[in-house]
């Protein structure tokens, strides 16, 4: 009938008191963040600058693949060629998604929520289906090769995949979700009566846009950007299939490397590179947000 | 907004951008009830001969069952630790735990290429390659940062007081924990582990370094037969791919509604 | 230690009336190396409700969580008739607690949450729900039951808590603002009603608050605290009438706090003029004299042969009148001094105007002497 318990009990409590309980709670996630995360990274980072072929590395530390990187005009112009992509895809995705966010931010609630759901749906469906679906679509048999030769514009297949127009293409539209979620924050910001009394103004609809809108949407823009930019560098599903292995890119190479030659400190090397242009894309960003602030 | 959405031409771009985003999910369908053996699209007759080969395909069979069994035990490991992980973060003041939660989260900012091979790296040395394990840890850690984000914020949702009433009223720590605290952040696990489910069953890029020979799962099968053939089996695939993924969402949907439901 | 395996038993169980003599010894509380409570010692006999009142910050909720068990106490002792319960854990203390926010279980029904206790107790369902039936008529909400906090008011969720805390019969029971959230008339109802509860069960009580009106309409005992300090225990009359210090005086109703210097034991000098004031043991110099503004009486000048050589009598300017409905609240200068004084609105054949020239007097009892 009553909650007094023996003093043992008592005093296993007065030890759970102190910091013994949360330590205790956080050991299996810790862990599991120490084997998979923070080792990995490290191990990365110290096999780049060994030396090693064919998958076994030896303990000699060596700047040597970090130079032969820097100075290879194949790599550098992986670099290039990673970064390039990079930038059209974003820049391509906002044009595509903007409209997308625009139209969600002036219809009523009950549609937004449908049409919210619709635009985020394509990312629980696997990378790889989604660039499936691109093959069947742009392949030399697919459905726009066909429809293309039915309204007579062409007479013969044009060469839609394995190429970096199906690159970006597929890469545009794996990543339109992301980039539309960021613009969606980013409008949710902008302030109907805003736009209301710029009209009152006298200010036509491209006036109200360029000057209104677009100023106001500009950090969801600045951060789908970035997401973009930072997923499309990274990404590699969709350039590979879309690629047919004739598009050059970092993560490719890594795969390559790592998998296929067996090059393990040239892998590691080429993933600190992309690591590296990750920080640099971020270290922009928060330069841009902090000026328009 | 001033009138923007109501032009024609506004509504008809955003339909063609809508268009264009599911179109590749849309395809797949038609072209799994083709007769042809090539991607040929739109298909010349209709067959339902390649979720015939699906079935047959042993390969793809195998990896299916083994990505069903890997989903499941990373979901319930996840929940196991960043669950408790998630409370620890939230219900406790200590040094360094904005650091840790940092941590926790950190991987989610990698590139899942540069994960893969770095724990391709380690893995090598701990045997852990191509085994089921070394599957498991790897999904691991980019389900768990999510388990924990949800359960915390799940968490933040739970003012203290309420468990605090539970344990002034006489109610042990674990008894606060299953009478109280779980019911209430019954909604946000049951999110946290459908998450989980579809970002392990869905994993490919780190998964294909670790997969070899002896163990596959079914999206790097998926990714092999691809890059090799060119026949509709994988659109077969994908339908029931997608549709099992509808499937888990609305059960989800259905199990928050009935558990928040509960709260109220 | 044998004590308290021995109230395990069943055999105790005339506990209908609870036992709970509850007494702070010294007790204190470090974060870090700050000090938020500093050695405070209470004895609060059975049955009776202590008010523990202070500005926010000044330590009292740290008091009571410490007597609850949810924070650990840096040194001194908790004792419930005699024993040092400081080892024990929250829930094995049998306290009740009410939360400023009520904190019921949202996903339980009215009756399940004031069960919850009885559950814990491992109480037959039968006696648990008659018990729960008995609470809830107590705290005047019979047949709510099966509704949900969320469809329940303020007011009605409060009295759920309540319920919720006095069913288990706890040995002590602590309050934790609980009326800070509620709307003025509400708040009016429920100190009479928590009181009348209170002392109907007779349950040991502990109120937290920083409203004086709770505190001293509702405690049998009150204890300001400030900045982490007990400054004074005593009855609300202790309190209001005879404060220990000027933070007292300040904090508990409306105050004239006056600088002044001290001349003798029974007289201080404000500016040219000397008053008298209650005995005092403080040196000359320097100090506050201290006098409540409804002690003041106004005059009107023609009077002056009527007030006697005892009493102190300025002669002043009124300043200000503020029109309170029931009170008058005048601003008085008294040769370059500002006197607060009030006076009920029925009292005076007509209210004083700005300028009036009048008499102040008050009693040198009423004029109580603090270090300044």
């Amino acid at each position: 009938m009553s909650l007094v318990l023996p003093l043992p009990v008592g005093r296993r409590f007065a030890r759970l008191q102190t910091l013994r309980l949360p330590l205790a709670l956080l050991v299996p996630m810790a862990l599991i963040n120490l084997i998979a995360f923070v080792l990995p990274v490290a191990r990365l980072v110290q096999i780049s600058f060994l030396e090693g072929h064919g998958g076994v590395l030896t303990d000699t530390a060596t700047i040597a693949n970090y130079l032969g990187f820097l100075t290879d005009s194949y790599y550098l112009g992986l670099i290039g060629n990673s970064i390039m992509l990079a930038a059209i895809v974003t820049v391509t995705t906002l044009i595509a998604a903007y409209p997308i966010a625009m139209f969600l931010h002036t219809v009523s609630p009950r549609w937004r929520n449908v049409l919210f759901v619709i635009t985020i749906s394509p990312l629980l469906v696997s990378a790889v289906v989604r660039t499936y679906g691109w093959m069947i679509l742009l392949g030399d048999q697919g459905l726009v090769n066909d429809a293309l030769i039915g309204l007579g514009l062409i007479s013969e297949p044009v060469r839609l995949i394995n190429n970096t127009l199906g690159v970006v293409v597929g890469l545009v539209e794996v990543l339109m979700p992301y980039m539309a979620l960021s613009l969606i924050a980013g409008f949710g910001r902008l302030d109907p009566a805003l736009e209301e009394a710029a009209a009152s103004l006298g200010a036509s609809r491209i006036r109200r846009f360029i000057r209104v809108t677009l100023p106001l949407t500009a950090p969801g823009i600045a951060l789908g950007s970035l997401l973009c930019f930072v997923l499309s560098i990274s990404s590699f599903v969709t350039p590979k299939l879309l690629g047919g292995g004739r598009v050059f890119l970092l993560a490719t190479e890594i795969y390559d490397q790592a998998v296929v030659q067996l090059e393990w400190p040239m892998a590691a090397t080429t993933s600190v590179v992309v690591l590296v242009l990750f920080g640099c894309a971020l270290v922009f960003y928060t330069r841009l947000v902090r000026r328009f602030d | 907004m001033v009138g923007s959405s109501s032009t024609i031409g506004f509504r008809f771009l955003v339909g063609a951008l809508y268009f264009f985003l599911l179109a590749p999910i849309l395809v797949v369908l038609p072209l799994s009830f083709a007769s042809d053996t090539m991607i040929v699209f739109p298909p010349s007759g209709w067959s339902l001969r390649w979720y015939e080969a699906m079935f047959r395909h042993e390969g793809l069979m195998k990896a299916f069952r083994v990505s069903l069994m890997l989903a499941a035990v990373v979901t319930v490991v996840s929940l196991g630790a960043g669950l408790p992980a998630a409370y620890a973060l939230k219900r406790y003041t200590f040094t360094g735990r904005d650091a840790l939660t940092n941590l926790f989260t950190a991987p989610l900012l990698l590139p899942s290429i540069v994960l893969g091979l770095s724990i391709l790296l380690v893995f090598v040395k701990l045997n852990l390659l191509g085994t089921f394990p070394g599957l498991v840890v790897a999904h691991l850690v980019i389900t768990t940062p999510y388990v924990v984000r949800i359960m915390s914020t799940a968490l933040s949702t739970l003012p203290p007081s309420v468990e605090e009433a539970a344990t002034m009223l006489g109610a042990p720590p674990f008894k606060v924990f299953c009478r109280v605290t779980l019911p209430l952040m019954m909604p946000g696990l049951i999110a946290s582990a459908a998450l989980a489910f579809l970002l392990s069953f869905d994993e490919v890029v780190i998964s294909l370094f670790i997969t070899g020979p002896r163990i596959s799962t079914l999206p790097v099968e998926i990714f092999n037969y691809v890059e090799s053939k060119t026949d509709p089996l994988i659109a077969a695939v994908s339908v029931v791919l997608v549709a099992a993924t509808l499937a888990v969402v609305l059960l989800v949907e259905r199990s928050i509604g009935f558990s928040k439901a509960m709260v109220k | 230690m044998m004590a308290l395996a021995e109230r395990a038993k069943p055999a105790a169980a005339p506990a209908l009336q609870p036992n709970g003599h509850l007494k702070l010894e010294g007790v204190t509380k470090r974060f870090n190396d700050v000090l938020a409570v500093t050695g405070v010692d209470l004895e609060l006999p059975r049955g009776k409700m202590l008010g523990l009142l202070g500005p926010s910050g000044c330590g009292k909720t740290t008091t009571l969580r410490m007597i609850a068990g949810l924070l650990p106490i840096s040194d001194g002792r908790i004792l419930v008739d005699g024993e040092d319960i400081a080892h024990l854990p929250p829930h094995c203390r049998d306290f009740g607690l009410v939360f400023q926010n009520y904190a019921l279980f949202p996903h339980l029904t009215v009756a399940q949450n004031v069960a919850f206790g009885l559950d814990m107790r491992r109480i037959p369902k039968a006696e648990a729900r008659e018990r729960v039936r008995a609470a809830l008529e107590l705290v005047h909400l019979p047949g709510f039951g099966d509704r949900k906090p969320r469809q329940m008011s303020g007011g009605q969720q409060q009295r759920v808590a309540l319920a919720r805390a006095v069913v288990v019969r706890p040995r002590v029971l602590l309050l934790d603002e609980p009326l800070s959230n509620l709307d003025a008339k509400l708040r009016d109802e429920m100190r009479a009603e928590i009181r009348e509860i209170q002392q109907r069960l007779g349950i040991t009580t502990v109120l937290v608050t920083h409203d004086q009106v709770e505190a001293l309409t509702m405690c049998d005992l009150v204890g300001v605290m400030s900045q982490g300090r007990l400054e004074q225990l005593g009855t609300p009359e202790d309190i209001y009438e005879r404060p220990a210090s000027l933070f007292v005086a300040d904090f508990v109703g409306r105050t004239n706090a006056l600088d002044c210097t001290l001349v003798d034991a029974r007289h201080v000098r404000i500016g040219e003029a000397v008053y008298g004031c209650a005995p005092t043991t403080l040196p000359a110099g320097k100090v506050k004299a201290v006098i409540r503004p409804h002690r003041i009486l106004l005059t009107p000048p023609r009077d002056r042969a009527l007030i006697s050589n005892a009493t102190n009598c300025a002669a002043g300017r009124v300043t200000r009148v503020v029109y309170v409905g029931d009170l008058l609240q005048y601003e008085v200068d008294i040769g370059g001094t500002r006197l607060a004084v009030e006076a009920p609105t029925r009292a005076l054949s007509q209210p004083m105007a700005i300028g009036d020239k009048l008499l102040c007097e008050w009693s040198p009892d009423d004029m109580l002497v603090f270090p300044a």
